[in-house]
């Protein structure tokens, strides 16, 4: 509360006032309360207090919170550039993460309350938002929106009934993809060899779809008991044609050419995943110093993929070039079984105790079926190969934070255990790790805001599931010495992460600053390496890496209900490849936009960004983005219209990737363009929220 | 040559998905910063209500403030008949409307705020001359509105 005395002469109406001045004597006014809320834990954005935003999309909203960032373009959601999970009301709903991914541009943070953002979640081993909603009446509500754009059209809905003891919810969405036609060329020079290869594709179709339907259910048995369940099924589609020109130089001969058709779909069918959720949730009725809660989860997934490929070609005559005519089936099949308990511990004076132990069991199986024409007369020959892993992870978490006057802290301790058995991997068939991994989090009230710091040592395990891939053509064109898969030598990478930010207010401008240090050891990367023009992909240990990033952001407001913002970023790493060998990259970008509202149901944007820089082997160059978008809310409707890269409708990308033994220089041209219009219509109230219940996001991958 | 060439085919197979996300990432740009503006910096208006036959103060009445139908911030006249609206620098208009019980503002929030006499202004719009004045008056005559049309 803030006293305000306000004193001034007026001039009140004659009949009672006769002239005389009047003092208004003081009055009380009450602050709005702040809309976000840091401790060490994380932070709490509360939409409710602000009025802007029922304009804001899913993406506005969250990068209210300082520290996260937002790609509406794949869906990903990050904080401090780690990966964050999605959760409903504290939940792991199947399918809602999916859907929240897939509308981050269009979705309306209306229909939210509130976004928690947890900067360490023992049952993730990451961040994680949760959207929450919070309690109203019993009955229907929901919202339904679709939107129609140059790239996609998507289709999403949201329908809940609150009745009784159940709060029971149904998630229909439908998308479809169709990226630009575009067209890419290549040009590879391998030095040792005076040999030059071009390439050129034409990418004609490039349609994608995806279909998904999730229900969930939370049953409130008593006040200390809740029940959830969810399920969620999708079926995803793709289709691709591409022609292609391949000419390959000898000492600046033509020495080959082939012009090859390519067909690629992966049908319905066969492309299909289904998740099913139980937790459960025991949280007696705390008393007035402490409370505690303990859950139980349990999580089936069951995921297939098949994708076939039909490529035909015509050669320069009287060559004859094998693969060039094939037909491919690349299938797969993932089973997992994710358990999970965990026990909390609320007191006000200890503070707060969480413990989590979790266990996974995942199985992993991989096919590949190629048939290709093997000589020049038109022989059929057939390769099959497959790969079983399985894969057990255990795990246990502990936690403590507390929160005094204007700090507090937090400190994560996780140890685990897994187990790789990969049938096809001969001589590495069999890999275990044990990894230790402390964590603090320490968050510094200050007048203006606050000032936070995080560090965690971990150690990661390599990603084996990604170096299953094994192919090899036999007879005359084995390149089974060539390849390398794995590394003898390979060893959990170790990280240590360090990172801060300031949040605060100087002379009315609101300023968020974030800085990054990882430095990594035995870096595990995926590595192509050039041996006699042949590029070999390996998974080794890099002996270090030290990655430094900043960014820092301006937001202000230029008139009333115009902002502005300016964000500045740069990310410098210092890859030690070998002990003398040492490559360094550097990517910047500066981003300008604005936001006015002319009235209060309609809001409008634009920005300018310009980024570039080098990364790893390779260049990138600098180049504008522009965006315009509108939003208009009426009542329970809204709508909404983006238009991306107005500035440059089409556009040719150019990339230079320069490593050991060869270079290459690529550029390819596409429309670069991007309109889109959305509606969304909300009804009923919401009703009342979850208890939210530890649920399980699989970290292994 | 003939490893090239499987070469080359593998680099086809399995280069497409690599440049489609290539692609995308070039697309889009990924310039995006956080946080929010601040909006500690306010405008206090007064407005002064005041009965239209008889020219008296009205004081403990409940308005209040709206533009194109969405109730912006409420207020609360005091004993002299005056009341204090505070807008952010996200809110503020020039010109609004003030609203007197009325019901087509449908908010939750409000539906206690309502008085036990109901007044209806005469001209519902208010112009406030100048932003750069922190704190101004505005005058607003309000008619009792007999209960029985109620």
């Amino acid at each position: 509360m803030l006293l305000i005395g306000v004193v001034f002469s007026a001039c009140a109406g004659k009949t009672y006032a006769q002239e005389k001045p009047v003092e208004l004597k003081t009055v009380t006014i009450s602050v709005p309360k702040k809309a976000l809320k840091e401790t060490a834990r994380g932070s709490t954005l509360d939409l409710t207090k602000i009025p802007d935003a029922k304009f804001w999309t899913l993406a506005d909203a969250l990068q209210q919170i300082p520290g996260i960032e937002v790609d509406e373009a794949t869906g990903k959601i990050t904080y401090m550039g780690k990966e964050v999970a999605v959760l409903r009301d504290g939940l792991a709903v199947a399918g809602f993460d999916q859907q929240i991914a897939n509308t981050l541009g269009t979705g309306s943070a209306a229909a939210y309350d509130k976004i928690e953002l947890n900067l360490f979640d023992l049952r993730t081993e990451r961040p994680t938002v949760s959207f929450v909603a919070t309690t109203y009446q019993k009955g229907y509500f929901g919202n339904v929106g679709t939107a129609l754009g140059s790239n996609s059209s998507t289709f999403n809905a949201s329908l809940s009934l609150s009745k009784k003891k159940h709060l029971f919810n149904i998630i229909p969405f439908a998308s479809l993809m169709y990226a630009p036609k575009s067209k890419q060329n290549w040009e590879t020079d391998y030095y040792h060899e005076n040999y030059q290869e071009f390439r050129k594709t034409e990418q004609q179709r490039n349609h994608s779809g995806s279909t998904s339907l999730g229900i969930n259910d939370s049953y409130f048995i008593a006040t200390a008991h809740t029940l959830n369940t969810s399920f969620n099924y999708s079926l995803n589609n793709s289709v691709y044609d591409m022609l292609s020109t391949n000419e390959q130089y000898q000492a600046g001969v033509l020495s080959s050419r082939a012009n090859m058709l390519l067909k690629n779909s992966g049908p319905a069918a066969k492309n299909n995943v289904m998740k099913a959720n139980v937790s459960y949730v025991y949280k007696p009725k705390a008393s007035a110093y402490s409370s505690k809660r303990f859950d139980v989860s349990f999580e089936l997934e069951r995921k297939n993929t098949s994708n076939a490929t039909d490529a035909i070609s015509t050669t320069l005559a009287g060559e004859f070039k094998p693969h060039s005519n094939y037909q491919s089936i690349n299938s797969g099949g993932e089973r997992g079984m994710y358990a999970l308990t965990g026990y909390e511990y609320r007191h006000k004076k200890a503070g707060n105790f969480e413990a989590v132990l979790k266990y996974f069991n995942r199985t992993l199986y991989k096919a590949y079926d190629y048939t290709y024409q093997a000589n020049a007369a038109g022989a059929d020959s057939t390769i099959f190969q497959d790969n079983n892993i399985t894969y057990n992870y255990a795990a246990f978490l502990l936690s403590w934070d507390r929160a005094f006057r204007d700090f507090s802290m937090r400190m994560v301790l996780k140890e685990d255990y897994s187990h790789d058995y990969i049938q096809n991997l001969k001589g590495r068939d069999r890999v275990g790790f044990m990894t230790f991994s402390p964590y603090l989090s320490v968050l510094r009230n200050i007048k203006t805001g606050s000032l936070r710091f995080e560090a965690q040592y971990s150690q990661r395990r390599p990603e084996l599931m990604s170096m299953s891939t094994i192919i090899n053509y036999g007879g005359q064109y084995s390149i089974s010495g060539m390849q390398t898969i794995g590394n003898p030598a390979l060893k959990p990478a170790k990280i240590l992460d360090l990172s801060g930010t300031v949040n605060t207010v100087v002379s009315d401008v609101g300023i968020v600053a974030t800085g990054r240090f990882v430095h990594t050891l035995d870096a595990i990367s995926q590595y192509r390496l050039a041996v006699d023009s042949t590029i070999v992909q390996t998974y080794r240990n890099l002996s270090s890496s030290d990655q430094y990033k900043t960014d820092v952001s301006v937001n202000f407001f230029l008139l009333p209900r115009l902002t502005g913002q300016l964000s500045s970023n740069l990310s410098f790493v210092n890859f030690h490849l070998t002990e003398n060998k040492v490559q360094k990259t550097l990517q910047w970008g500066e981003a300008l936009s604005f936001g006015y509202t002319p009235s209060p149901n309609l809001r409008l944007k634009t920005g300018l960004s310009y980024n570039g820089g080098t990364s790893f082997q390779s260049k990138i160059p600098a180049r504008f983005g522009s965006n315009f978008s509108a939003a208009y809310v009426r009542g329970k409707l809204s709508f909404s219209c983006l238009i991306s890269n107005f500035h440059q409708p089409y556009f040719i990308n150019e990339n230079i990737v320069k490593a050991d033994g060869y270079q290459m220089h690529s550029y390819n041209s596409s429309r670069r363009l991007i309109g889109s219009f959305n509606v969304s219509y909300r009804f009923g109230k919401i009703s009342r929220s979850n208890d939210s219940a530890r649920d399980i996001v699989k970290d292994d991958m | 040559m003939y490893k090239k060439l499987v070469l080359s085919v593998l680099i086809l197979a399995l280069g497409i998905p690599a440049l489609s996300q290539a692609q995308e990432s070039v697309v889009v740009g990924t310039s995006r910063g956080s946080g929010m503006a601040p909006t500690k910096v306010f405008f206090q208006k007064v407005v002064l209500l005041l009965d239209a036959e008889t020219m008296k103060p009205l004081s403990g009445l409940k308005f209040s403030i709206a533009r194109s139908g969405t109730i912006i911030t409420a207020g609360k006249t005091n004993e002299l008949g005056y009341g204090l609206v505070r807008f952010g620098m996200n809110n503020y208009y020039s010109k609004v409307e003030i609203n007197m019980n009325d019901n087509k503002y449908k908010n939750p929030e409000w539906k206690e705020d309502r008085n036990s006499i109901d007044y209806k202004p005469l001209d519902s719009m208010i112009n406030f001359r100048s932003k750069k004045d922190v704190v101004d008056t505005v005058k607003v005559l309000l008619r009792k509105v007999s209960k029985a049309k109620h």
